[in-house]
């Protein structure tokens, strides 16, 4: 840390986004907001990293002089942000920046800063560019139930797309698999930073988090190959089927835990006492990828994220977590959550949306321009997602767009708002409030510095930090192997690979 | 609704005072500019508009009275002109009960194929776009196929076929699928030497008296052709990579023909040839990364590259559904460097020019009544349209999805 004095600055740790998490990011294990832990070592060993990510000390940088936007309401004119050796934000806040030895002052001076952008739904990776057959690794179509595939065993790190999410200010986003099935496997949260394996560019400490999908998409795929499920109410016996057997056998497992743990114990116990009371060793249930998924969603340990459009639809999914007592984190394109912005505020279901997208099918032919406003006036957490590897690096144009006709409809909704809904409302969606999505002190450094109104169509960033280290400027780098060398027949600047 | 459509103000006389108008000379500000009947009547500085006299919350000119639109320095520009889009023909997009744009037929060739028959001026999906300031949009068959038909200018105001159906013909669909190029054009350069055969000895082709025409090719497939191989109409083709826009060039120049190209990401590379050889493109802004392999040389400038080479630019990559977008594209080609002005023009006089629309696309003495009152600069993202105009006749600034926003409103409050 540097020195900066805390006072001057907000200090308001993230405690203040009344998230229902508790909070551990850091740990190797994901254990946000469990009521258990179970699984623990399993999860650890199918996480390990076998690369080395290297992180280097970040420079301590004062950015100073611009105007400052952190998405918890406040704007800075001029406002500073401190950034400390660790990557982390030491102090923000309004005036002229404090003076920290060592530190490298950042003049921002006519730019505005803002934390860094957040995408809970993208599909870079696993449905890479350019499209190609052979990198169509998104849908695993071959079942409807597909709990067990992980994203992360699909993405491709060498998408360039990611280096051009980031030249739009994206520090943090959620690779998810496709929603041809109902349960479609893990998404994984990542940072869009070049690593030779995918797992390296996981979230540190990031919740783990499963993608499920209702409605037309499923039932389409299989019934189209008259196979089940054909129509909704196939859906949600496939569904339904699906959580049953995960808490058959998180039953089995716990137990397995529990007398695994007293067998320990008994280890532990002088050999007089072990001898009095003798105790086996318990066998090991057979594990299953499918249904440990789904059990680490009974106990919490993994986030629902729901594609899912019509009303109806979301009641459903909301009436399945009731029925087997988990949580849905966030639905995701939503286009008729205005039609439920209550329900969905007293649950808080983050409602991840597009501004304007709609009429591609007839699960989609309600949306709304105001969806985004309608959720966030009623209380609830409004995220907007870009689902697109071409409008992920223009979220700021999307909440500008959400914010003019929230606004025009009479809804009350201001520009901090709209920030939140790219930054703040999304890092809840997926578990990581409490690391990043607004600028304050004690998370971790991810900011964009754009040089103009960030919600404006003309607003681009000239730089964009992550952990506290600078990752693009105009002048790149880009690191995507694909990209290098392709444009050599034109004067495009070199490839620059950082690794 | 009914309220609504009984609002609906007649065409009549409007003022719209001291705005910041979209000349084909560039914006101007402190214009006045007076609607009367379905034609623009005058145009000029706010204080000097002869024969328009204001009284309290009214306006007078030429004897008739006018409702008075106080402007208060707010742009306006001609009403936004949509190319190469399904709107009026596709209500949602996965529904083929919804859909009256794709034939499913194998024929190859359906160059009689008139879209401006299948449009429906009812379509929810008009009113969304019209709301925020489109008044016309070039439609497109699309489906299967080498010729997909001819594409349709339509306005968006109005109950009947006869009333927004503009201009039929106004382009020659095409479609060059991947795989080969190369073969494609062969195929076109086919296909123009069996119209122009047809076209000298149609007796011919009558009598039965032809060497093997291209597969499919009816009589009126023929017929419809004459103007397009003539270059009277434009053919509208998709291209993108750089190598199969110069032989898009090559082609025009040796058949004499008239292209349009959609598409064109990798243009800025041949941007000084598809000038000289005057052919317009459509362009999506947005494509500006790595686009797929027609498409690896995608860069955010290419907008900016071409128009400075002098190509005719237009937008595109909206959608049938969001229209209504595009002006956010011409925005993002600002953002990479294009003149602003040309941004604007090209999402209203440059498709009008294009394609043959008569007094459309510009504000002009003369011109069709169709203009847009923006909230701010018309390409931003925070801005929206205050007023449209189409044939003089304000637009309700409702939809169907007003509606429904309307529905739910109180929801939250519950």
């Amino acid at each position: 840390m540097v020195g900066a004095s805390r006072s001057q600055g907000r200090a308001l740790l993230a405690g203040s986004v009344g998230g229902l998490l508790l909070g551990s990011a850091g740990l190797a294990t994901p254990s946000f907001g469990a009521e258990s832990d179970v699984l623990g070592p399993q999860e650890e060993a199918g996480h390990r990293i076998v690369e080395r990510v290297s992180h280097p000390d970040a420079t301590p940088r004062v950015f100073s002089g611009g105007v400052v936007l952190t998405a918890v309401g406040d704007r800075f004119d001029p406002g500073y942000v401190v950034v400390d050796s660790a990557g982390r934000i030491a102090a923000v806040g309004e005036g002229p920046a404090p003076s920290i030895d060592g530190a490298e002052v950042v003049d921002a001076k006519g730019r505005f800063v803002t934390p860094g952008l957040i995408d809970t739904h993208s599909h870079m990776g696993v449905y890479p560019t350019p499209g190609a057959k052979a990198h169509a690794d998104g849908n695993e179509m071959t079942g409807p139930t597909t709990a067990g595939v992980w994203a992360e065993h699909s993405v491709w790190p060498q998408d360039p797309h990611f280096e051009k999410a980031v030249e739009g200010g994206i520090t943090s986003l959620q690779i998810l698999p496709g929603s041809g099935n109902l349960i479609g496997g893990r998404g994984v949260v990542m940072r869009p930073v070049p690593t030779r394996g995918s797992r390296g560019m996981r979230f540190p400490g990031a919740p783990e988090t499963v993608k499920m999908a209702c409605g037309e998409n499923p039932k389409r795929v299989y019934g189209e190959r008259r196979q089940a499920p054909m129509t909704r109410m196939g859906n949600l016996r496939a569904q339904r089927e699906a959580f049953l057997a995960a808490q058959d056998w998180l039953e089995t497992w716990q137990k397995y835990e529990e007398n695994q743990a007293s067998y320990e114990e008994w280890l532990a116990l002088p050999e007089k006492k072990r001898k009095k009371d003798k105790k086996k060793k318990p066998d090991m249930p057979k594990r299953d990828l499918d249904k440990e998924t789904l059990a680490l969603v009974l106990t919490g340990q993994v986030l629902p994220q729901i594609h899912c459009y019509r009303a109806d639809d979301m009641l459903s999914m909301l009436q399945l977590a009731e029925e087997f007592g988990f949580r849905v984190r966030s639905f995701h394109h939503a286009l008729e959550a205005y039609k439920i912005a209550d329900i969905l505020a007293e649950k808080e279901v983050a409602v991840s949306t597009w501004p304007d997208w709609w009429g591609f099918k007839l699960e989609a032919y309600d949306g709304i321009q105001e969806n985004l406003a309608m959720v966030h006036v009623a209380g609830g957490r409004a995220v907007v997602h870009s689902d697109s590897a071409t409008t992920i690096r223009r979220l700021n144009q999307e909440a500008g767009k959400a914010l003019a006709t929230g606004r025009r409809a009479g809804f009350d909704v201001d520009e901090n708002d709209a920030l939140s809904w790219i930054t703040l409302q999304p890092a809840w969606a997926l578990g990581i409030h409490e690391e990043t999505g607004s600028l304050e002190a004690g998370k971790r450094a991810d900011l964009v510095v754009w040089d103009a109104e960030p919600l404006s169509v003309y607003a681009k960033p000239v730089e964009v930090v992550i952990d506290g280290r600078t990752v693009w400027t105009p002048d790149g780098p880009l690191w995507s192997d694909f990209s290098a060398g392709q444009r050599l027949n034109d004067d495009a600047p070199a490839v620059e690979v950082p690794r | 609704m009914m309220l609504l459509l009984a609002t609906l103000a007649h065409a009549g006389c409007v003022v719209l005072d001291d705005v910041q108008a979209s000349l084909p000379t560039g914006p101007v500000e402190g214009q006045t500019v007076v609607l009367v009947g379905s034609r623009i009547a005058a145009v000029g500085a706010t204080d000097a508009v002869s024969g328009l006299t204001r009284s309290g919350d009214g306006a007078r000119y030429d004897g008739q009275d006018c409702t008075l639109v106080e402007g208060k320095g707010r742009p306006l520009t001609p009403g936004l002109v949509m190319v190469d889009n399904q709107l009026g023909l596709v209500e949602i997009r996965a529904e083929d009960g919804s859909r009256n744009d794709d034939p499913h037929t194998r024929d190859a060739v359906r160059a009689a194929l008139d879209v401006g028959d299948a449009y429906d001026p009812h379509s929810s999906v008009i009113g969304v776009q019209r709301m925020e300031g489109v008044t016309h949009s070039v439609i497109t068959p699309v489906g299967g196929g080498f010729v997909r038909g001819q594409a349709a200018a339509v306005r968006l105001l109005g109950h009947t076929q006869e009333e927004t159906v503009l201009e039929r013909g106004v382009a020659m669909v095409v479609d060059l699928p991947s795989g080969s190029r190369a073969e494609s054009l062969r195929q076109l350069r086919e296909l123009v030497a069996d119209v122009r055969s047809y076209a000298r000895d149609k007796g011919a082709f009558d009598a039965n008296r032809r060497r093997d025409l291209f597969p499919d090719l009816s009589a009126l497939d023929l017929e419809a052709l004459i103007p397009a191989v003539r270059g009277e109409q434009p053919i509208l083709v998709g291209a993108n990579r750089a190598s199969d826009l110069e032989a898009l060039v090559r082609l025009q120049e040796d058949l004499g023909i008239r292209l349009v190209i959609r598409g064109a990401a990798e243009g800025w590379r041949v941007a000084e040839r598809l000038a000289q050889a005057e052919i317009p493109v459509m362009v999506d802004p947005m494509m500006d990364g790595v686009e797929g392999f027609d498409a690896l040389g995608a860069r955010a400038d290419n907008a900016k590259l071409l128009a400075e080479a002098g190509v005719k630019v237009m937008f595109h990559g909206a959608g049938t559904h969001n229209l209504r977008l595009q002006r956010h594209k011409a925005g993002n080609a600002v953002r990479a460097g294009m003149d602003h002005e040309l941004a604007v023009k090209g999402l209203t006089e440059v498709p009008a020019e294009v394609f043959g629309l008569e007094g459309i696309g510009t504000i002009e003495v003369g011109g069709s009544a169709d203009v847009v009152l923006w909230s701010g600069d018309p390409l931003e993202v925070s801005t929206l349209a205050d007023g449209v105009w189409i044939g003089g006749e304000a637009v309700p600034l409702v939809s169907r999805q007003t509606v429904l926003r309307d529905r739910y409103r109180d929801v939250g409050k519950r």
